[in-house]
């Protein structure tokens, strides 16, 4: 047992046995080997759920919010997402990879512990106002980090075709029109989504009118990254900028983000 | 009973002796008929494409199958076997089952992975069935062959990538923009290769086409095949930055675009993605356009190179297909197996329903009394107890009719049970009912082939 915790161990050996298939079927095309994976992750998807459920119910009168219910809930919402894409879209790789950061998130709450939850400290205040912050920012979170993905997915393919490189991965990758397409969307939607988040929080910190929390590193690399992801919408909307130009946008401002958290140590109240 | 397949193909005979060994859609009724009539064929099917003309049958005897078949081509063909022996391959039983799967799946196909022959080998099927030149065998081996192929053409990735330069010019503009509603086509020079490339294009749903030639009337010719609008060169460069994919195929000497060209174009492309396929040799499109930012550009050995790699990518993919047909081989032979049983099965039923049906006489005659009611549930609670005696050994010699000394298990097992009469009289029953004339009763013809299968009760698998 790696915890102590049966449940957890359980969904984590299925989680990798799922990820295992679907690794058969990213190098060398095995659809059936694709089946049993997304199978296993339908129920992996169970388990997180119930799981989830459980976590949250049993702290109803929200006395704290831990950092493991965030990290878990952000590695549902992939799993979600990725089962969704599964069942309506053909998008080659796109399950696999999206599972490995959702799994790498999982194991690494290992570290956490994902026993009884350590309590963060709510605002004192305003702590209706701190679930809606910390949903959005998982929401948003998810649908970026699936962004980053897709312009990942964008370069690579840009690169080889510019190369001529017609490999395995070159002949399943969705179009680099589609890749675009689908990166644009999700960060359609996870800016508003961080913007809401961030707007609550900053609400939240003038309520409490703790002023020096706006200076604090946290909250500028946020409104960094916002300000990223508000550019690249403008520059598509405004001069069509698409494409690869776009993708290396969309990939730095995930940067910032991923250094925002990162940033958690030495910030003051996260 | 065997299974055997003589045929000819593109990899023994040429064109000119395969074409003259065609069966036209009007006389292959006929040929059925009187392939099946022909000594020793129980069964028949013939596919006959432009690559291939094979004859399947299921043959009662394994040594004249071939000389059968043989002289059946002659009759139906009217030409010496010295013609075409040298050209005929023959496979029996474990081959020519084998042999059916890989050509049903395309292994066998000159374009390996192709899916039309899956189509042809199940019509050619199916036809046969509807003649009643099929029975219990080749119903059950086409089918499996044809859903087999389904599963190897749904399960591995044999059949998705093009095999010909200009559809590996489709495929990577696929690459690029997905589909190619709302994208325009600029064609550069009005050449066969660049109109192939153009219409599949079109046909993939390529929204604007854009022809541009030396001379306009060349340029107005293939414009007006392909639905689109003819320029000039001058006017094409201007017009640029509107295509989406450029094809190219002069007879021009010199490059016919400019890296500054296309780099002006592009300025006013923003950042949208240029495709440029340069088909013509020597080449019109300056290679030094390839550095410039969102082009992909393609000439004829690059594409050339994608179809050579896809073709290997499909013989990888073959090797899946190999193991699949190895498995439907082995399930295949476990039914074949299982066939042999079927009249031991058969003849204990009957000698329990007689048994039955005595005792059952001889009580009523002891109990003369007995009411409607107490017969009936007499009846089925003894027809019950019969049945429950006979299911386990039933269930045990289907099983053992799979396994290594299945010969020996089915003997034993006509001994455990005294089946010999039974077996005897079901074996000449079967001989008055097998080849009747499928003029007279096709119906029966297709049905007794079963009946065919235990020549013993030790019968041979293929």
């Amino acid at each position: 047992m790696i915890t102590s915790n049966w449940f957890y161990d359980a969904m984590l050996y299925v989680y990798a046995l799922s990820l295992l298939f679907y690794f058969s079927d990213f190098v060398d095309a095995n659809r059936s080997a694709k089946r049993i994976g997304a199978g296993l992750l339908v129920f992996v998807w169970s388990l997180q759920s119930g799981y989830l459920v459980y976590r949250l119910m049993s702290h109803l009168d929200v006395t704290y919010i831990s950092g493991f219910e965030y990290w878990f809930a952000f590695s549902w919402l992939l799993v979600t997402t990725s089962l969704v894409i599964s069942r309506f879209f053909r998008i080659e790789y796109i399950v696999f990879i999206v599972n490995l950061v959702g799994f790498a998130v999982l194991t690494a709450l290992l570290l956490v512990n994902p026993g009884p939850a350590q309590a963060l400290q709510p605002y004192e205040a305003a702590r209706d106002l701190l679930i809606v912050h910390v949903s959005l920012m998982t929401c948003s979170f998810a649908a970026l980090t699936i962004s980053a993905i897709f312009a990942g997915m964008y370069l690579f393919l840009h690169r080889k075709l510019k190369k001529k490189r017609w490999t395995s991965p070159v002949r399943r990758l969705p179009s680099l029109e589609l890749i675009d397409l689908y990166s644009f969307r999700l960060i359609s939607a996870g800016a508003p989504l961080l913007a809401m988040s961030l707007s609550v929080a900053i609400v939240s910190i003038v309520v409490e009118a703790r002023w020096s929390y706006l200076y604090d590193w946290k909250v500028v690399f946020s409104l960094i990254a916002l300000v990223l992801y508000g550019v690249y919408l403008l520059r598509r909307k405004l001069l069509g900028q698409v494409g690869y130009e776009a993708a290396k946008l969309n990939l730095l401002s995930f940067g910032v983000l991923i250094l925002n958290v990162l940033l958690n140590p030495i910030s003051n109240f996260h | 009973m065997h299974i055997i397949v003589v045929g000819l193909n593109y990899r023994t005979a040429p064109v000119e002796v395969r074409e003259r060994f065609t069966f036209s859609e009007h006389d292959l009724p006929a040929a059925l008929r009187q392939l099946k009539q022909t000594k020793s064929i129980l069964e028949g099917v013939i596919v006959a494409t432009c690559n291939r003309t094979e004859m399947y049958a299921v043959v009662d005897r394994h040594h004249l199958c071939g000389h059968y078949i043989r002289s059946f081509m002659e009759q139906w063909f009217k030409l010496p076997r010295q013609q075409f022996t040298n050209h005929l391959y023959m496979y029996e039983d474990d081959q020519a089952i084998e042999h059916l799967f890989r050509v049903t799946s395309g292994l066998d196909s000159m374009v390996i992975g192709e899916t039309q022959i899956l189509g042809q080998v199940r019509e050619a099927f199916l036809f046969a069935q509807k003649e009643k030149a099929t029975g219990t065998l080749f119903n059950t081996l086409f089918k499996q062959a044809v859903t087999l192929a389904k599963r190897a053409h749904s399960e591995t990735s044999i059949g998705e990538a093009a095999v010909s330069v200009s559809y590996a010019a489709v495929e990577l503009g696929k690459r690029i923009f997905g589909n190619f509603g709302k994208k325009t086509v600029m064609i550069i020079g009005a050449g066969k290769m660049s109109e192939l490339t153009g219409k599949h294009l079109a046909a993939n749903g390529a929204d604007r086409v854009i022809v541009a030639n030396r001379t306009l009337e060349r340029a107005d010719e293939l414009a007006g095949k392909l639905g689109g609008a003819p320029c000039t060169m001058d006017e094409a460069i201007n017009r640029l930055h509107e295509a989406d994919i450029v094809i190219s195929s002069t007879g021009a000497n010199g490059f016919v675009l400019r890296r500054e060209q296309v780099a002006a174009a592009m300025q006013r492309r923003r950042s949208r993605p240029l495709f440029m396929i340069d088909i013509a040799v020597p080449r019109d499109l300056d290679p030094a356009i390839a550095a410039v930012d969102n082009v992909f550009l393609y000439d004829i050995d690059d594409l050339e190179g994608i179809v050579e790699s896809n073709l290997e990518q499909r013989r990888k993919e073959s090797a899946k297909i190999e193991a699949m047909i190895a498995l439907e081989l082995d399930a295949f032979r476990n039914w074949y197996k299982t066939l042999g049983v079927v009249p031991l099965i058969r003849a204990l039923q009957t000698k329990a329903e007689t048994i039955h049906e005595e005792t059952m006489d001889s009580m009523m005659k002891k109990l003369p009394d007995l009411g409607e009611r107490e017969l009936k549930v007499i009846r089925k609670l003894t027809k019950s107890i019969v049945n429950q005696m006979m299911s386990d050994p039933i269930m045990r010699i289907k099983e053992m009719a799979g396994e290594k000394h299945a010969g020996e298990a089915m003997d034993l097992f006509v001994k455990l049970f005294a089946l010999e009469q039974s077996l005897e009289d079901g074996a000449e029953q079967a001989t008055t009912a097998a080849k009747p004339p499928m003029s007279a009763q096709p119906q029966a013809a297709a049905d007794s082939a079963p009946v065919h299968v235990p020549a013993g009760v030790a019968a041979a698998t293929p």
